[in-house]
């Protein structure tokens, strides 16, 4: 009797330690390929967590197909979102130096993963603050390659997503997920993502237009690390497969946690920036 | 030595800014040309006119709480005398805090949501020699209290001086058959232009929309006309009464739709035959943007909306009954190259009016406008002996321009 308890609580804890490293499995490895999709991209949102806020100057140079260059320059401030909230995301600022004809104009995105997007619009000329439409997702960016929604801000729950390999890009060891948008407004039924194992960072994106067609594609480089946590890139650049169009977006001045708050994004706001 | 005009702001601002001596200084300077096709209706106006104009900025930021902002602008016209003006559009230093803004001196305020006329927008008088679209304005006096709300704000202002409407004078063009004389205006108050005028607005943002209210009492904006002997002929007397004005805006908000309106209600300003008469006016339509038309970045702006003012024939402006249709083509080419174009409608009669405007940018300092008007539809009323709101147009009949406007940006 005793020898059989004992074995009952040998093989109690082994299937308890089973069950442990089932678990332990569960967590690290899903079972399909949806799930380490979804997985790696909860993975980057979560190392990206508490950055509160931050701000950078880019410079964006669009090119046409015959090498005809026109510049752009705005500043971008970014506020986190309330990590609890299930509909609410970042804010963000946009003021446009360059060209000079629109300098001062200003743009907030207040983002949510459940409906659309509020955006308010601030034009110095009349001192109006215009509301427009947040479906403009997939919209031109100041006619850079860029849409609004490559720019905006990237919620988990905005896709769905499947692991689909690894592979090197650029000597980094990377996965690649394709994502799918849900959003109907967006400008692309799927876009192919590159992300390195070791930093969990996106390195290269190929996104598929709603025909199905390969697009555009982006790749980012020039990464560095702020705060000893976030990665934020030195360059983006998109080149359009169809028309052989470009722009470079050049990012420079980052600064982190100037203890901004929800109300240096408010309609309000607006009318003070500079 | 040479005293500038940074010295003269350092002398002013000096015990201020000696901790932070950060001024900004912007510039635009503009080139402009207008062409009249059709012969003029009085004998002194030609049929071409040319311009320059200056804005500058200097802004300056004290701390994080207190900032200062200087715009002055000064148009020269070569050809009529009237149109050739100065004016302070901002002289302002805001205190923001974040349960309180308070501003003191000349600033520009804008109310309203649609985009054709805008009924609402009253705070700032309308500079309508520099353009007849009355979106550009005079610099307003104040003193201002702005109240954030959760996702609304509370405005309260002051106006202290009353800024008259300019007109173009006897030799310029896009003007009435009688000179208006801006040198002798009649006020219904007895303080003339020093009436202080006041005005409180509340605007809450919905989920998917916003409304405001808004309330203003003081000299109205809109002048009527008296005529009256001049010195050789009968001249207009513009006629400041006073008023009180209630207004609503509201919009609405649906994926790339976006429903407006505004509505006031006036009381204490004649109409138009110079008879009492307390009025509602309404206009409101809808937004619509089509981005990334024909597979390109190009997208496209359409905009629909209607103007009703219940004086009808006796309204002080020719958008008494009218539909509006406009739109707005952003190529999102390397210049920024965007087509806008705007028909009015008179709901009523034949008459329209038809803007066409391109503009582009040259590099990151230099645009160019090309701007056509139309105003040649305007048959007038049907009853001659009697002037309308219809009327009001008919005087710009020989008045279609073609503008072509180089702005320098520095």
């Amino acid at each position: 009797m005793k020898k059989n308890k004992s074995l009952m609580v040998q093989y109690f804890f082994a299937v308890s330690l089973l069950s442990i490293a089932l678990m332990v499995e569960g967590e690290t490895e899903p079972q399909n390929n949806q799930q380490k999709g979804r997985a790696i991209f909860e993975e980057i949102d979560r190392r990206d967590l508490g950055f509160k806020d931050f701000s950078s100057q880019q410079e964006m140079v669009l090119r046409n197909k015959s090498g005809q260059e026109s510049r752009r320059l705005i500043e971008n401030t970014v506020l986190e979102g309330d990590a609890d909230s299930k509909t609410d995301g970042d804010k963000t600022l946009i003021v446009f130096r360059e060209p000079k004809r629109i300098r001062g104009t200003a743009l907030i995105t207040h983002a949510h993963s459940q409906r659309d997007d509020d955006q308010w619009l601030y034009l110095p000329a009349l001192g109006r603050v215009k509301r427009i439409s947040g479906a403009s997702k997939a919209g031109s960016f100041v006619g850079s390659e860029f849409s609004y929604e490559d720019l905006a801000p990237q919620e988990v729950d905005d896709y769905s997503y499947e692991y689909i390999g690894d592979e090197y890009y650029s000597e980094q060891d990377c996965f690649k997920v394709i994502r799918v948008p849900k959003d109907e407004d967006s400008g692309y039924t799927r876009q192919i993502v590159w992300i390195d194992k070791a930093e969990y960072r996106i390195q290269q994106i190929e996104f598929y237009d709603r025909k199905h067609t390969f697009i555009k594609k982006l790749t980012v480089s020039g990464y560095q690390l702020y705060l000893d946590q976030y990665w934020r890139p030195g360059q983006l650049s998109m080149v359009n497969q169809q028309d052989g169009k470009s722009t470079d977006m050049i990012a420079t001045n980052y600064v982190f946690r100037q203890g901004l708050t929800d109300a240096d994004f408010s309609e309000n706001s607006l009318r003070r920036v500079r | 030595m040479r005293i500038g005009i940074h010295t003269v702001l350092f002398i002013l601002l000096t015990p201020i800014s000696l901790t932070s001596w950060s001024w900004e200084f912007e510039g635009e300077l503009f080139g402009q040309a207008r062409y009249f096709p059709d012969k003029p209706l009085h004998k002194a106006q030609r049929s071409q006119s040319q311009s320059v104009a200056l804005e500058l900025s200097a802004y300056h930021k004290i701390s994080d709480a207190i900032s200062l902002e200087f715009i002055p602008f000064y148009r020269h016209d070569f050809q009529d005398d009237e149109r050739s003006h100065g004016d302070i559009r901002k002289a302002y230093a805001l205190w923001s805090s974040p349960r309180l803004e308070i501003g003191a001196g000349i600033n520009k305020v804008f109310w309203g949501v649609t985009e054709a006329i805008h009924l609402v927008d009253i705070i700032n008088q309308t500079d309508a020699i520099e353009a007849p679209d009355q979106e550009e304005k005079l610099g307003q006096a104040m003193l201002s209290l702005s109240f954030p709300l959760t996702s609304g704000l509370f405005d309260i202002y002051v106006l202290p001086r009353f800024r008259e409407r300019n007109f173009a004078g006897d030799d310029g063009r896009l003007r009435s058959s009688l000179v208006v004389d801006t040198n002798n205006p009649l006020y219904e108050n007895k303080d003339k232009d020093h009436h202080i005028d006041w005005a409180v607005r509340l605007k809450q943002s919905l989920a998917s929309g916003e409304l405001a209210l808004s309330y203003f009492q003081g000299t109205s904006r809109d002048p009527n006309f008296v005529t009256s002997m001049g010195i050789s002929d009968p001249v207009l007397r513009p006629y400041y009464p006073q008023i009180k004005q209630l207004g609503l805006e509201t919009q609405y908000i649906k994926d790339e739709w976006l429903w407006k309106l505004e509505a006031i209600y006036r009381k204490g300003q004649p109409n138009l035959q110079f008879k009492a008469e307390d009025y509602c006016s309404v206009t409101g339509g809808f937004e619509y943007n089509i981005y990334s038309i024909f597979d390109t970045t190009q997208d496209l702006g359409i905009i629909l909306e209607g103007i009703y003012d219940q004086r009808r024939d006796d309204a002080l402006t020719f958008n008494e009954e009218d539909i509006v249709l406009g739109t707005r083509w952003s190529l999102n080419n390397l210049h920024s190259t965007e087509v806008l174009g705007l028909w009015i409608q008179d709901a009523d009669t034949s008459a329209h009016n038809f803007v066409l405007e391109l503009s582009t940018e040259f590099g990151n300092s230099i645009a160019l406008t090309i701007e056509a008007l139309i105003f040649s539809e305007q048959p007038g009323n049907n009853s001659p002996d009697r002037f309308s709101a219809d009327s009001i147009g008919h005087q710009l009949r020989r008045d279609d321009y073609l503008q072509i406007e180089v702005g320098y940006y520095f």
